[in-house]
């Protein structure tokens, strides 16, 4: 609920390309750093929170199709390596179930999986000092803000949207090329211009209140999640010190 | 999540598509989606998509099943095609069309092969832990599915669902949640156990039976080519 899924053909070639190529390494790497023997064990783990996420994943939340990812706790269940092998596992599976994205899964897995890898990350560091809960509300809201500025920076990169303005580049162009001509043109032929370009601006914010509405609401589930855990599995979220994950 | 259904509708068809092996229908799909990808004519995507829909209609596909998951390319194509509608109606309907084709062009795999045998396929090149992962994930999402079903509906039996009260909603949606894992994380200690006693040691065990072309993968093959060609022809008019 944190991000907003990269569809096919608007991403340059080049980057979705690398966005696969990046991803599958840090898949492999992890899997690899990993004993193969502990890894085996975790499989099953993580075959059942890549379920668990799929079918959060398939429950839109109200009319928009934004729901919850559960990446951050994948990452503070399983670890932020294994986190991430799962986001892979989800983005890939989704994007075959029609959910789109075939070609962007790459870009798709490290927009969320910086999630689990943060959050993951984040709340083994912070547990020790402000206990799980609120760590968990911490982590899972610094790993949802840092993904959505990721994505925004992206796209930003990319040339998609523009920063400046919250345009779209190709819009921003024109405005340059054309600076001249539209002052003689006057106010009125500026707002002609600018029409869809409101109607743009408008959507993109209202798309970002509803992605930190869905920060905040996520943020909050998963520390339900996690004080559930400390109730009646507290050894869930404080595995062994020695535990490679 | 409708993979059940997809799943149902790949097993049990029995199109050309159906009895085609994977990677002919595996050639066909890549094909499929380069041209959607390579495409920025707003025509030749119209075209692609028709031809899509036709090619889900000669493989029987039940449209109900799958017309809402067409829902989430749409919406979120929309967002970006919002910018590219001040360049023109065009380039905005051509993010559309290559978003909702690439999802068409995927679908029509899905529906046509089943899950594990895709995964097969693909574990000849994918590390054997990631196959692992792929194939209990499908195995898990079965089991689970049905209990998160059962236990949605006891949540609104016991009353622990109110229409306006969103805290208490939340709360109880975070309970749930948290017992769906921990059951989940249990069983799948069970089920490492019992794959460990079945010799379990890393790779599932598949077989590979693809092999053999039949007349229904010279045909999706001569498919896969004539779209490619059509692509091209289409290129050089332009």
């Amino acid at each position: 609920m944190s991000h907003v899924h990269l569809p096919d053909g608007i991403i340059p070639t080049v980057w979705w390309v690398a966005g696969y190529l990046i991803s599958l390494v840090v898949v492999f790497v992890t899997l690899k750093r990993v004993k193969a023997e502990k890894v085996r064990d975790k499989i099953p783990q993580m075959a059942m929170m890549a379920a668990v996420m799929l079918i959060t994943m398939s429950v839109p939340l109200g009319f928009v199709p934004f729901h919850m990812n559960f990446a951050a706790l994948a990452g503070m269940l399983i670890g932020p390596g294994l986190g991430f092998v799962v986001v892979f596992v989800v983005n890939f599976i989704l994007a075959l179930l029609g959910h789109g994205g075939i070609t962007v899964v790459g870009l798709n897995t490290l927009n969320v999986g910086v999630e689990a890898l943060i959050g993951g990350t984040a709340f083994r560091l912070l547990k020790g000092k402000f206990g799980s809960v609120p760590s968990s509300v911490i982590s899972t809201a610094i790993a949802l803000l840092l993904s959505t500025a990721l994505m925004v920076l992206f796209l930003s990169t990319v040339g998609v949207v523009d920063l400046r303005s919250g345009e779209g580049i190709l819009h921003a162009e024109e405005h340059v090329e054309d600076g001249a001509d539209r002052q003689a043109e006057g106010l009125h032929g500026d707002d002609t211009a600018y029409r869809f370009g409101g109607i743009a601006l408008a959507g993109w914010v209202a798309v970002l209140i509803v992605l930190f509405l869905g920060i905040i609401s996520e943020s909050a589930v998963t520390a339900l999640v996690v004080r559930f855990f400390t109730k009646v599995r507290p050894d869930m979220i404080n595995p062994e010190p020695d535990e490679d994950r | 999540m409708h993979l059940a259904e997809i799943d149902r509708m790949a097993s049990s068809g029995a199109s050309l598509f159906h009895r085609a092996g994977v990677p002919s229908k595996l050639l066909m799909t890549l094909c499929l989606l380069v041209s959607v990808m390579v495409s920025t004519d707003v025509l030749v995507l119209g075209t692609l998509i028709a031809i899509l829909l036709v090619l889900h209609l000669a493989a029987r596909v039940q449209f109900k099943e799958i017309a809402h998951l067409l829902f989430y390319p749409l919406f979120f194509s929309l967002l970006f095609a919002l910018l590219k509608f001040q360049e023109s109606w065009a380039s905005g309907l051509v993010v559309i069309f290559k978003a909702t084709g690439a999802a068409l062009a995927t679908l029509l795999l899905l529906v046509t092969t089943p899950w594990v045998e895709v995964f097969a396929f693909l574990s000849a090149y994918l590390p054997g832990l990631l196959v692992d992962i792929f194939l209990f994930t499908y195995r898990s999402f079965f089991i689970l599915l049905d209990q998160v079903d059962g236990l949605l509906r006891n949540i609104k039996i016991r009353g622990g669902y109110h229409s306006f009260d969103v805290v208490k909603n939340v709360k109880n949606m975070g309970a749930a949640v948290g017992l769906i894992l921990l059951h989940s994380f249990e069983m799948s200690q069970r089920m490492y156990r019992i794959y460990l006693l079945r010799g379990y040691d890393g790779g599932i065990p598949i077989a590979r039976r693809w092999w053999k072309l039949g007349y229904s993968d010279g045909a999706v093959i001569i498919l896969s080519v004539l779209i490619v060609i059509g692509m091209v022809i289409a290129w050089k008019l332009l």
